[in-house]
């Protein structure tokens, strides 16, 4: 019966010492975790320092005065479509009759300027 | 009884028998405690479980702020969106900075305190000690809002300072604007709540907003931090950056120019637009005088009064009478609705004034004679102009002005932008009829004349002004920023070899804009400025514009250049006033663009013509 007892108390003994040692794990865990956060929160406003300080750096007046202290000669920068030459690709537009100025048919909208009717008749 | 001896030894004791009966009475006895005490053990772990269970569920209100003391929440800081220029530099960015501050109910000796922290971080010790003063009783005196990283770096590295009682830092979130004055009304500014007050930091504001997070933490009694609380976890968000089609080396080029003409000429103000006439994307916007969004207030915070002034931009919120800058949307409208023939001779007369069958007498800067009806773009004749209004009479004219979207918002999304003023035909005088056509009884922003000059470049087509840049637009995302086609592509390559005779000709009034590098092609302005309070127009004030782009086969930018109230004993004409300015920004952008040059041009085609067989 004693035998039976001990048995029973050190299984729950061993079984207490695993939770406890899985809790006290997951505790570090958690406090390494938490560390972190701080951590990353802490990087990424360094980042946003480092950035701020590049920005500060690459002003384009102060950089065109670097390059010219140094003497760099620069290339311009390479378009979008290299094919045109635009800054971005090349759209088509509207046809030709989508424009709002065109006459609707082949008699002018106006008559000659000497006509004696002209000026403001035209609705 | 004798003593055992080894000879002799004593008989062995004999143990006595248990008794049987009694044997099992003692063991029973002792299952019945150990039966007990397991039952009692138990019943002390199930109460301790149920304890633990009404501790964590349930605690009683002692125990409850006993943890609360323990877990402490904080914020977990989000980042207002960055603006950055099409080619991804920064214009406007969020950073971290440092409060300086006290609490004067530990400090051991102000005056010590003061003068060290005053002479060690460049203060004034005696301001310092009114602050510590100023508010009793509370026990966070700023010191500094925001310390300089200079003064911060100084401050971290003192051990003094470190260890003085009383004095401390936290870090905040400020705004940074590491470009200063670069496109500084364009970017605004924001206010004390993080919320957009002007610019693009107003328009945009919902998207650049961040979504700050929070966590709390979980303390042990010396305030060590252990572990992150099962509770008020959230995720902070940082507001999206937003793309803008602004170049800030382009932009750093038109301010330069801008200044250079505005202090030729000792001018009041000035804006200078570039234009992408292609996309409609605005690449430059620059207004003068300057706004620093990074340094416009005062000691007490408030807006200082030269920031009041220059903080509005004007290139959408002002308007003002264009003068002759609108005569080639007129010309090109009046030859593409066949009211007039770009050779067809016009009598401008040979005394230099004109009386409309309606209306006052007009008149030219010198008389024109009869001459074609090019001419009278290249000239700038108003005469002519007017003659060809009256053929063309009061609603087609209306309409023409209306579809170039004069008179309404350009929706660019800048905020405060105005529509410019068209009056409703039918509150047209006979006056209006010859005056509109060079520019008078109507009123446009510097961005809403210049996006319709884009219409000369862009093969007729009228297309939306936009400050965002399209991230890999597709051609029906694009297709949809255009407004409408206004005039024929054959009509506007006319118009532009009139505009390119406006720079190249002896007589022409953008003469001074001629570049050996480009081709250029342009119109002039000189508008008289109106006296609002009087009436009529002051004889001495102007508006000198110009508006032009290049390259003239294929042309890639449009700029327009407005400066108000230049010395007129220096010079008032938009040619000689604005047109060095345009021409200086055209070359330097389109090089800096790389598109060849003329020179360069003709050495590819030499080079082509030598590589053929």
């Amino acid at each position: 019966m004693l035998f039976k007892l001990f048995f029973v108390i050190a299984g729950v003994a061993v079984i207490a010492a695993a939770l406890l040692s899985l809790e006290q794990r997951r505790l570090l865990t958690a406090h390494a975790m938490a560390d972190l956060h701080v951590q990353m929160d802490s990087d990424r406003k360094a980042t946003w320092d480092a950035q701020a300080q590049i920005a500060e750096g690459t002003h384009p007046v102060a950089l065109r005065a670097a390059v010219e202290r140094i003497g760099l000669d620069l290339e311009p920068l390479p378009a979008a479509d290299p094919a045109s030459g635009e800054l971005e690709p090349a759209v088509a537009w509207p046809g030709l009759h989508d424009f709002e100025h065109a006459p609707p048919s082949s008699r002018p909208l106006y008559p000659p300027a000497d006509d004696p009717t002209d000026a403001d008749a035209t609705p | 009884m004798s003593t055992p001896t080894p000879e002799h030894p004593a008989p062995p004791r004999s143990r006595p028998v248990p008794d049987p009966a009694l044997l099992e009475q003692s063991s029973r006895r002792v299952l019945r405690v150990g039966r007990v005490a397991i039952v009692m053990v138990t019943l002390a772990l199930l109460a301790l479980l149920g304890r633990v269970y009404q501790l964590q569920s349930k605690p009683s209100p002692r125990i409850a702020a006993m943890i609360d003391s323990q877990v402490s929440t904080r914020a977990l800081d989000a980042r207002r969106g960055s603006l950055v220029d099409r080619r991804g530099r920064v214009l406007a960015t969020t950073r971290v900075a440092h409060l300086l501050f006290a609490d004067p109910d530990i400090i051991e000796d102000p005056n010590t305190f003061s003068e060290t922290v005053g002479y060690t971080l460049g203060y004034e010790p005696a301001e310092i000690e009114q602050l510590l003063f100023k508010r009793r009783g509370s026990r966070y005196i700023v010191i500094d809002k925001r310390m300089s990283e200079e003064r911060y770096a100084r401050y971290a590295a003192n051990e003094e300072l470190q260890e003085l009682r009383g004095l401390a830092s936290h870090p905040i979130l400020v705004r940074d604007y590491p470009k200063n004055q670069l496109a500084g009304q364009l970017v605004g500014f924001i206010g004390h709540d993080g919320e957009g007050l002007d610019g693009l930091e107003r328009a945009y504001n919902n998207r650049l907003k961040p979504d700050p997070g929070q966590h709390a933490f979980v303390y042990d009694r010396g305030r060590n931090r252990l572990w992150l609380a099962n509770q008020d976890y959230k995720l902070q968000a940082d507001g999206k950056p937003i793309r803008l089609s602004i170049d800030l080396n382009l932009q750093a080029i038109a301010e330069e120019e801008l200044t250079a003409a505005i202090h030729e000429f000792k001018a009041e103000s000035g804006q200078l637009v570039v234009m992408d006439p292609h996309t409609g994307e605005i690449l430059a916007l620059a207004n003068y005088p300057f706004f620093d969004p990074a340094d416009f207030r005062d000691e007490h915070g408030k807006i200082r009064d030269d920031a009041k002034l220059a903080q509005r931009n004007r290139a959408v919120t002002d308007m003002f009478e264009p003068g002759s800058i609108v005569k080639p949307l007129v010309w090109a409208a009046a030859v593409e609705a066949g009211a007039a023939d770009p050779d067809e001779l016009i009598d401008c007369t040979d005394v230099g004034w004109w009386k409309p069958e309606r209306g006052p007498v007009l008149r030219d800067e010198r008389p024109h004679g009869e001459v074609t009806f090019t001419r009278v773009l290249i000239e700038s004749s108003n005469i002519g102009m007017a003659i060809i209004a009256e053929r063309m009479g009061k609603q087609e004219l209306h309409r023409i002005l209306a579809s170039y979207g004069l008179g309404q918002p350009t929706d660019s999304d800048l905020p405060g932008e105005v529509g410019g003023m068209l009056r409703p035909v039918e509150k047209w005088s006979w006056t209006d009829l010859s005056r509109m056509p060079m520019g008078h009884g109507v009123a446009v922003t510097p961005l809403q004349i210049t996006r319709a000059f884009c219409a000369l470049a862009n093969d007729g087509v009228l297309i939306n002004p936009t400050i965002e840049a399209a991230d890999e637009a597709t051609d029906e995302q694009r297709r949809t920023n255009i407004t409408a086609r206004v005039l024929s592509p054959r009509v506007v390559e006319q118009t532009r070899r009139a505009l390119a005779e406006v720079v190249t000709d002896p007589n022409g009034t953008g003469r001074r804009a001629r570049s050996e590098l480009y081709d250029l092609f342009g119109k002039t302005g000189t508008a008289e400025l109106p006296n609002l309070e009087e009436g009529g127009y002051y004889r001495n004030q102007y508006v000198s514009s110009f508006i032009a782009g290049a390259p003239v086969d294929r042309p890639r930018l449009v700029v327009g250049c407005f400066i108000t109230r230049p010395d007129r004993t220096i010079g008032h004409f938009g040619g000689k006033v604005s047109g060095p300015a345009v021409r200086n920004v055209i070359e330097r952008s389109l090089q800096y663009l790389g598109v060849p040059t003329k020179p360069e041009r003709v050495e590819q085609d030499n080079v082509q013509q030598a590589a053929r067989p």
